[in-house]
């Protein structure tokens, strides 16, 4: 049978030593300090969604909310209501990941992913293509405002995020960045009332792949 | 005599969940510990070894293994299975050491080759040919196996610790037959 012969593939070593089992567990018990259990990823998942909101709102708040005059009814829904659905998800995703052993609800990479394909369809349905006149001098003040909302995001998150052990730290810490990242377009949606799907696009949405891209850099180098 | 809060003799009896003993541990009980050491180091061992197949190796990353569960035991939740908390752990584990002797053999200048010295009590394979047919599954296919047939964990565990599906273990675990099932019709 299959299963005999895939056994045979993996056989017995000599079992581990008594003495070393024995010098393990004395080290190990040596000096165990008491530990409280981190909150369930409901918990978990409510505080990373709740800094999520108040850093958006704060930053937003500070430089202005002018997008929320010039924006329509329905483009509000949608454009807030995915950007909130994305950082729910993204955030429950990295809660997931903190916590070695969870059921993973979808791949990170492919969230990612689908995060980035519904908010260009989004972007492109509810914007209007309206050219590229001062495409770069309107576009640069976006970015960077979008890049910093990200970087402030993810310092305060981080505190939050290092209680977790990392099982896929590169991963982890990528979708930690496309979260921060997030951040950074929820303040430029709030902000921003240029409604053109192409600096949208471009700027707004660069600033979460710049983010991202951020994040992926540290965990190569962290690793 | 126990210290206050700790677990009596009595109550570290194989009865006792390991999860029970980890919830104990957390609590800075040290018989607890001791007693999960115990317990989990020999099958944790032969995960190890199965995968790199070197004993030396493997009881440095047992010894790595328990570091880490030491780290990281704030993460672990009383009322959670214990089992893929702590194989995702052992696999971490494993990957880092295994990136971590990638780096070293990119930097590393060959001078002589030497024949390999078999380490002491390694388990020893009934051909040269069951290295092969390891070597030749893909890596994620190699891990669910072990974990299914070293390990002994269920599908959900698999799925819990390697962070993918039960549908995707099913999947890897079927092909990681198919490909065994052939190489050993044609070997056998």
């Amino acid at each position: 049978m299959i299963d005999d012969d895939i056994k045979q593939l993996f056989p017995e070593g000599e079992p581990l030593a008594a003495a070393q089992i024995e010098r393990l567990a004395a080290q190990f018990s040596a000096s165990a300090a008491p530990v409280k259990p981190l909150p369930s990823n409901t918990v978990l998942w409510s505080i990373a969604l709740g800094i999520f909101a108040v850093i958006s709102l704060v930053i937003a708040g500070i430089v202005k909310l002018f997008a929320i005059q010039v924006l329509g009814g329905w483009q509000m829904i949608l454009y807030y209501g995915l950007v909130f659905l994305l950082a729910a998800l993204f955030a429950r995703a990295i809660v997931e990941q903190m916590i070695p052993g969870s059921v993973r609800l979808i791949r990170s990479s492919w969230l990612a992913a689908l995060g980035m394909a519904a908010l260009v369809l989004l972007i492109i349905v509810i914007f209007k293509n309206l050219g590229t006149v001062h495409f770069v001098t309107q576009g640069i003040p976006c970015l960077r405002l979008g890049v910093i909302s990200a970087v402030v995001s993810g310092f305060i998150g981080w505190k939050l995020f290092q209680r977790g052990y990392l099982v896929s730290p590169r991963e982890t810490i990528t979708l930690y960045g496309l979260f921060a990242g997030l951040v950074g377009i929820a303040v430029l949606a709030l902000h921003c009332p240029i409604l053109n799907s192409l600096h949208v696009l471009v700027w707004h949405l660069g600033a979460m792949l710049i983010a991202g891209l951020m994040g992926f850099i540290i965990a190569r180098y962290a690793n | 005599m126990p210290v206050d809060g700790e677990m009596a003799a009595e109550e570290l009896s194989p009865e006792v969940s390991v999860e029970a003993l980890m919830a104990a541990y957390q609590q800075s009980d040290q018989n607890a510990a001791r007693a999960l050491v115990t317990r989990l180091s020999p099958p944790i061992f032969q995960f190890f070894l199965a995968q790199c197949r070197n004993r030396a190796e493997a009881e440095d990353l047992l010894q790595d293994f328990w570091l880490r569960i030491h780290k990281a035991r704030a993460t672990f939740r009383p009322g959670e299975p214990l089992m893929p908390w702590l194989y995702a752990i052992a696999r971490r584990v494993r990957v880092d050491h295994y990136r971590k002797n990638r780096r070293a053999k990119e930097f590393e200048i060959v001078t002589d080759q030497l024949p390999e010295k078999a380490a002491p009590n390694a388990p020893q394979p009934a051909g040269p040919k069951i290295d092969d047919l390891l070597k030749s599954l893909p890596e994620s296919q190699r891990e669910v196996l072990i974990l299914l047939k070293v390990s002994g964990l269920s599908l959900e565990e698999v799925a819990r610790a390697t962070g993918v599906s039960i549908g995707s273990v099913k999947q890897k675990a079927h092909r990681a037959y198919d490909s065994l099932r052939k190489r050993l019709g044609r070997s056998l």
